[in-house]
């Protein structure tokens, strides 16, 4: 395994601000106090026609949150991540000479289909109309970091990582390694992703969608439950925030990032890739497994999914060695924001001293030798812990945070 | 429906949804093997191939059953399956 | 900000498969010697009626389905076979080495292709019309997917998603991986394909050559610039940290001594303004590498073709060297643009400083500025650094800076 570089207690990195919008509604602490409460948000899907398809709930945002988001000419993807990071900026206090050299990285995979798909549609179900094709300007994820990069006056490297599942905890990493070795001070990662017709119809037909709430980790349980939302993590070098007295609420201490190379769509049956990701993790934070008490699974309920990385969690941990939760099981999957919105969940749960819970769990899988929280969310005094992310094509990043020694 | 009119849409449906060339699609006999030791296919080709079954027969499977993939071991197997669900099987 | 030395890497092969078909340095070296332009009529012109006509098109041999492409995409099977070629020029192939490189694919439009024709399955024939088999293209990271599993790559792998600068991009995030220690090698992939659906939308929004007024074709740094001309390419690079390439025996074609990339706020799809655009970024990589601006003999630019672009890219350089300019050349005039092109030009970078050849811009009748010297004869001296320069619209910019494979003993690790 290659050295970390030696980057020092100087380019140690440390969040200092976090925003999200999530199906609990717009703001961190709504998003944090909805995933202690254990509530569940999968309900049937508003946003476009579900007929015709076996699955048709998700962690939707309501409409009436997006409207209160305002830049309503905005596409839907663009709306929930300025708000999400113009909250974390704030949240950080960052100031205008900050970020004119930020670093920043944004994740998705959709970016704004939802409405370039208005405009595929109409095309084809309206013969002869001539749908604006301003729609398209908005469709890859790009033109969402980019538009965040405008309103913001970020002027440091910019990047659109795109892992499927795994993008927004790919983006944390590449922060993370910009300031550890000294290229930025100062960086945004986050992740965005919203509804679309192409993710809903997609999993539908590889027929990955539980029709009910997922139940990660349970016996019977039966495929994943989409979703959407967008998170935005402010990360600094600990010098930096020392510096200028910013808040810090968690260490990123370290981050894995490995390949299957196995199957677009399965995890290799002993998840070997996962164990990588994760043991490289703990390396690049000097931590051993016995250092991390919580692990925010990627935990999206597919019979698969669950099993590997259960496995993978054995393999690195031992059995019973951690706790575990899903926090898909209460807002759903948000394919490329889920990493940073599983991050932010973790830094909460290191600052709280509380772990959410994985919801309906009635049953747990008998074979998944781990408490998982069932339910209900529990209080214990965390001082490392780890969010992992296992991508569509066999991308696994796994992310390690550690307490921070002094918080505001 | 005979199991040859099966076989015959089975071996299309390969070519169409799956994308096995027609010649070798063609060339199958009823007890090729389909999966890892024959033709080659994977999980994600027999989810493509439900679907194209599904269109094709007007039929709906569950594949959450146990050994689902085990009817994907030939055409011999496969099409015993669609036969099945037509109720044109015993 | 404490300031770490540039991490160096060394270019040990390339792949490309594009507009001249498919092969590593040598393919290149070729087309560049050549200097023959691939853009010609699309294929299948007649029946669109629209403005533009132009494009600079994969060959159809190229690309066999064979019986292990069978479910891979076309942008998909043009990524694999680019880093076959490029794994293979490196000496890599079966290697474990090559089991532990890494990826990094930078593509402007993804896989855009799949995501229509799945769409198009439903809108006929409603959910059985779906295919599950190209769901996973749909997301952007289906061809680095494709290509570890093809390839048997368990490193760390990233999918880069920008605008004109995508393959700049991969380079630079790669470059970030062998600083960070995530890797020792790492495979780069720029790559963006054609096709009807994003051909014929771009050119209905005028986005294409002739935008205004004048013949379609394309003719960077021109008077009579009106506009991109579209091509389509996957290049890769293998990239190695020094001592990697080194400690195996490895051929080295040259020397990357430093990657900067940034943006400028810029309204999303606009080219940013010449009081925005910044030489800043080309300042810190000459910085960092610690080459003095005189020291670069030539400078490789996105050369887009539209003429607010091509404004604001010269000036960003002319304001960056002041009055040590590099000899500027490009690209697009012999492959068409297309997202990922940027690591064609790394590619054709090296190749010039290994063998000094470079791209003639032989089209050049009336440069928009007569304070800057174009390449429009074959050049006669290898230059002793190059500059990569990439401009996006909305703002990106990236400088990358190669040195000869000389220059890696030259420098403390």
């Amino acid at each position: 395994m290659s050295e970390r570089h030696a980057g020092g207690e100087a380019h140690r990195v440390v969040v200092t601000g976090m925003g999200v919008v999530s199906p609990y509604g717009r703001g961190c602490a709504r998003y944090w106090a909805g995933l202690i409460r254990g509530q569940c948000c999968l309900q049937p899907i508003r946003l476009f026609p579900t007929a015709g398809f076996r699955a048709g709930i998700a962690g939707e945002v309501d409409a009436q949150t997006v409207h209160a988001l305002g830049a309503a000419q905005q596409s839907r993807a663009t709306r929930f991540l300025l708000a999400a990071a113009r909250e974390a900026v704030c949240q950080a206090r960052l100031t205008t000479p900050d970020l004119a050299t930020a670093a920043v990285s944004i994740g998705g995979a959709g970016g704004g289909m939802l409405e370039a798909e208005d405009w595929f549609w109409a095309r084809h179900q309206q013969p002869g109309s001539r749908p604006r094709a301003v729609a398209l300007r908005t469709m890859l994820p790009t033109n969402q970091t980019d538009a965040l990069a405008f309103h913001l006056g970020l002027g440091g490297p910019r990047e659109t990582p795109v892992l499927a599942c795994s993008s927004s905890a790919a983006a944390i990493a590449t922060i993370a390694d910009l300031i550890e070795t000294g290229v930025a001070d100062v960086g945004l990662a986050g992740g965005v992703d919203t509804l679309t017709r192409l993710c809903f119809m997609g999993f539908n037909a590889l027929k990955l969608l539980d029709p009910q709430p997922c139940r990660p980790f349970a016996r019977d349980r039966r495929g994943m439950s989409l979703g959407e939302g967008a998170a935005v993590l402010v990360l600094e070098s600990w010098q930096h925030a020392m510096a200028r007295g910013a808040p810090q609420y968690a260490y990123v201490a370290g981050c894995g990032l490995s390949s299957d190379a196995f199957h677009p769509t399965a995890p290799p049956p002993e998840a070997e890739g996962a164990v990588r990701a994760m043991r490289e993790a703990l390396h690049r934070a000097r931590m051993t497994p016995a250092d991390i008490t919580y692990v925010n699974a990627h935990g999206t309920g597919t019979v698969q999914n669950d099993r590997a990385e259960a496995m993978a969690l054995v393999e690195v941990f031992g059995a019973g060695q951690v706790l575990v939760s899903s926090t898909k099981s209460l807002i759903g999957h948000a394919m490329g924001a889920a990493g940073a919105l599983e991050a932010v969940a973790t830094v909460c749960a290191l600052e709280a001293g509380r772990v959410p819970p994985t919801a309906n769990l009635v049953e747990p899988d008998p074979a998944i030798p781990f408490d998982c929280i069932p339910q209900q969310a529990r209080s214990l005094t965390l001082h490392g812990a780890m969010s992992n992310s296992f991508g569509f094509g066999g991308q696994n990043v796994s992310l390690v945070f550690q307490r921070a020694a002094r918080v505001e | 429906m005979t199991q040859t009119e099966v076989i015959s849409s089975l071996k299309r449906l390969l070519s169409e949804r799956v994308r096995v060339p027609i010649p070798r699609a063609q060339a199958l006999d009823l007890d090729t093997p389909l999966l890892k030791d024959g033709l080659g296919l994977d999980s994600l080709d027999c989810v493509e191939l439900t679907l194209g079954m599904e269109e094709e027969f007007g039929l709906v499977f569950d594949e959450s059953e146990d050994d689902w993939m085990q009817h994907f071991a030939c055409l011999d197997t496969l099409s015993r399956l669609v036969l099945h669900a037509k109720g044109e099987l015993a | 900000m404490t300031r770490t030395p540039a991490a160096q890497a060394v270019i040990t092969g390339i792949g490309w498969v594009g507009p001249f078909g498919a092969g590593d340095s040598r393919l290149l070296a070729e087309v560049l010697q050549a200097n023959v332009s691939a853009i010609q009529p699309r294929a299948g012109y007649a029946t669109t009626g629209l403005a533009s006509c132009l494009a600079a098109e994969i060959p159809s041999a190229c690309l066999p389905l064979t019986e292990e492409a069978r479910r891979w995409s076309r942008s998909s099977q043009m990524t694999v076979l680019a880093c076959r070629h490029a794994v293979a020029e490196a000496a890599l192939t079966e290697t474990t080495a090559l089991t532990q490189a890494g990826l990094v694919v930078g593509s402007q439009y993804g896989d855009l292709r799949s995501t229509e024709a799945f769409c198009l399955g439903f809108l006929r024939k409603g959910p059985l019309g779906l295919s599950p088999l190209l769901f996973p293209s749909t997301v952007m990271n289906a061809m680095a997917g494709t290509t570890s599993i093809a390839l048997g790559l368990q490193g760390p792998m990233l999918t880069v998603n920008q605008d004109s600068v995508a393959g700049e991009l991969a380079v630079a995030r790669a470059l970030l991986l062998l600083r960070a220690g995530r890797a020792a090698t790492v495979i780069v992939c720029g790559v963006d394909e054609l096709f009807p659906l994003l051909y014929d939308t771009l050119a209905q929004l005028h986005v294409l050559s002739p935008r205004q007024q004048g013949d379609e074709a394309c003719r960077p740094f021109d008077q009579r610039h009106n506009g991109p001309v579209l091509g389509e390419a996957a290049t890769a690079l293998v990239l190695e940290s020094p001592a990697h390439a080194q400690a195996r025996g490895a051929p080295i074609l040259a020397t990357i001594s430093g990657a900067c990339w940034g943006g400028s706020p810029t309204r999303p799809g606009h080219v940013p303004s010449l009081e925005v655009a910044s030489d800043r970024i080309v300042t810190r990589v000459l910085d960092e590498a610690a080459v003095p601006p005189t020291a670069i003999d030539m400078a490789y630019l996105s050369g887009y073709g539209d003429p607010q672009h091509d404004t604001v890219e010269l000036a960003c350089v002319a304001r960056a060297f002041g009055a040590a300019r590099p000899l500027v050349t490009a690209v697009t005039h012999l492959t068409g643009q297309s997202g990922g092109l940027g690591a064609l030009r790394v590619a054709a970078a090296a190749v010039t400083l290994q063998q000094g050849i470079s791209p003639v811009l032989d089209y050049l009748q009336q440069p928009i500025r007569t304070d800057i010297r174009f390449v429009t004869q074959p050049v006669s001296a290898r230059p002793r650094h190059i500059l990569v320069h990439g401009l996006a619209l909305g703002g990106v910019q990236t400088a990358i800076l190669l040195s000869p494979a000389s220059h890696v003993d030259a420098t403390a690790m």
